[in-house]
């Protein structure tokens, strides 16, 4: 748990701000100590980040916390309702129960629904936020969270794996996440529907140290580099290998707090859109 | 934190000698109680536990204190590794495309290799002793840190697809949870242990790397598991992997894998055959394949 102080520090946004998004427009509610002052959770700071940035990229206050507080929505196609997509509760219940053939017969289901960014998007991002939620309620413990986060990896790890090879003359993107940075759930999606899209992929996975980007992007000279910030701890790395790559490649940026570096292109919040947008992008510019 | 008591039974060195390394080496500094007790932390049982098996390999104390202080992850690559499997091409392929990062060639020799019928000749005869080969080749410089993850990785993706490939198995069966201890992030061993098993009709629960104690301790009571399945891949784990097996013996069986399985005393040794074990394990619970 945060102060408002530290909270304003981590997420950039000065403590009056905070107050007003939170009285006018609800997009917290921070708990109180015994004394009265407030204090803010992770998925509070992640939802300030988030808001900030869009407010930093020209949107309204009041339509970034809309956005935020609908999370899913900015996608042109919304899931029927029925669809295996609109159900956004299930995943974290498995958390709860263990149920190993629940969860990976919901993972099927999920993925089978047409488009792959689309599923993304509106049914896994937004069921991992409700998942956090759960845990920071404490209704699921760590050992579901790992559970769940496991099987949704495996499972993105699968289609990835089933999709074909792109030409070997398409466009080429490395991604992975900075050294400490563990949380690899967003950059596979993200990775998963760039293939999807006919983009070649080399994935380095979690915790790379700086050099080892360098070295890498160096050597294999891709049209761009994909990173993410999910945790506000995960910033000064970030930070440290954007500067050392951006003289050398374009580096884009995911992840809740992408707004707080410098030098990168920010991507966005919806994994899968931008991950279409990007490959639509770099195929328009060969 | 840890008491000099607790540190002592997770590293295995005596209190006298915990004492000294401080005073003499300077190897750790521990923080101290109110009542001026030493406490130590993970890192320091992690630099105490590299040093005793330096010192057991026939180092000098003193040279081992100078080589942890500097390198703690490099002075465990020092020691006990187990050995290096027989030549054979398919390795040397697998350390080719972590040198020219070749996905196409990667997933290519993933595929051909999981095709063999048999998932415990897959594991046991290609895939752990190429990633005793990979880490080699690490070590050696042959390859970077770069191309080390762009392997694994992919070694990890086609390892889960495989997982996912399977059906689960019907409930009722013998349920086995596998993971790894707090910490420990070297997942290759446990999921191909836990391929095998869902491959022989066992229910797995697998819950990843980096769990913490009490989560493990909730999860294996929650779940009642006939089994727990850990490893001990490098000399790092083996405080938090002593730790996590001691609070989970009275609760169920617990079965251990890994390069330094043997420095953890309670739980059954598997051995390093990881196919071949799972698959003892899964005709001795009853399973159905």
């Amino acid at each position: 748990m945060y102060t408002v102080g530290r909270t304003a520090q981590l997420t950039g946004v000065p403590r009056e701000t905070l107050r007003k998004w939170e009285q006018r427009y609800g997009v917290v509610s921070p708990a109180r100590t015994e004394g009265n002052y407030r204090l803010y959770d992770d998925e509070a700071v992640r939802r300030l980040s988030v808001m900030r940035d869009l407010v930093d990229s020209g949107w309204s206050p009041r339509e970034a916390a809309r956005r935020i507080l609908e999370e899913p929505t900015g996608s042109a196609v919304l899931p029927r309702p029925g669809s295996p997509l609109a159900r956004l509760d299930d995943l974290a219940s498995c958390g709860e129960d263990f149920d190993v053939v629940r969860l990976e017969s919901m993972l099927d289901k999920a993925f089978a629904e047409g488009d792959l960014a689309l599923a993304v998007d509106e049914w896994l991002m937004p069921s991992l936020v409700r998942l956090g939620e759960a845990w920071q309620q404490g209704t699921v413990g760590v050992a579901g969270e790992h559970f769940v986060s496991a099987a949704v990896l495996r499972r993105l790890a699968q289609a990835f794996h089933q999709l074909p090879h792109p030409d070997s003359d398409a466009p080429h993107v490395v991604a992975g996440l900075a050294r400490g940075s563990r949380h690899e759930l967003g950059v596979m999606a993200f990775s998963m529907v760039l293939r999807s899209r006919g983009v070649n992929v080399t994935y380095l996975g979690a915790d790379l140290p700086v050099e080892s980007w360098v070295d890498t992007v160096r050597a294999l000279m891709p049209e761009a580099v994909v990173l993410a910030v999910p945790t506000v701890e995960d910033l000064p790395a970030v930070r440290e290998a954007v500067q050392a790559m951006t003289p050398i490649s374009t580096v884009l940026l995911g992840g809740a707090h992408q707004g707080r570096v410098e030098g990168a292109e920010p991507l966005g919040h919806q994994i899968g859109e931008a991950a279409a947008t990007l490959a639509a992008r770099l195929t328009a510019e060969r | 934190m840890y008491t000099v008591g607790r540190t002592a039974e997770l590293t295995g060195v005596p209190t006298g000698t915990l004492r000294k390394w401080e005073q003499r080496y300077g190897v750790v500094v521990p923080q101290r109680s109110p009542g001026n007790y030493r406490l130590y932390d993970d890192e320091a049982v992690r630099r105490l536990v590299v040093m005793r098996s330096l010192v057991e390999a026939g180092w000098t104390a003193q040279e081992a204190a100078r080589h942890v202080a500097e390198d703690v992850a490099g002075a465990e690559a020092e020691v006990g590794r187990p050995e290096e499997p027989a030549y054979e091409s398919r390795f040397a392929t697998l350390v080719a495309c972590a040198q020219d990062f070749d996905i196409p060639l990667l997933e290519r020799l993933l595929a051909e290799s999981f095709a063999d019928a048999d998932v415990v000749s897959v594991v046991d005869d290609w895939l752990l002793p190429s990633m005793v080969h990979l880490g080699k080749a690490w070590q050696r410089g042959l390859i970077t840190v770069a191309g080390e993850h762009f392997v694994t990785g992919a070694v990890h993706r086609r390892l889960a697809l495989a997982f996912q490939s399977l059906p689960p198995a019907p409930s009722g069966g013998p349920r086995v949870v596998v993971g790894l201890a707090r910490g420990s992030r070297h997942e290759i061993g446990v999921l191909a242990f836990a391929l095998v098993l869902r491959s022989r009709g066992v229910a797995v629960t697998y819950l990843g790397g980096d769990l913490p104690l009490e989560a493990w301790v909730g999860a294996v009571r929650l779940i009642q598991p006939r089994a727990v399945v850990l490893a001990a891949p490098t000399i790092e784990d083996l405080p938090a992997v002593r730790e996590v097996t001691d609070a989970l013996m009275p609760h169920t069986e617990v079965l251990l894998g890994g390069a330094h399985q043997d420095r953890v005393e309670g739980p059954v040794h598997l051995g390093h055959r990881a196919g071949a074990a799972a698959d003892a394990l899964a005709t001795r619970l009853g399973a159905v394949s």
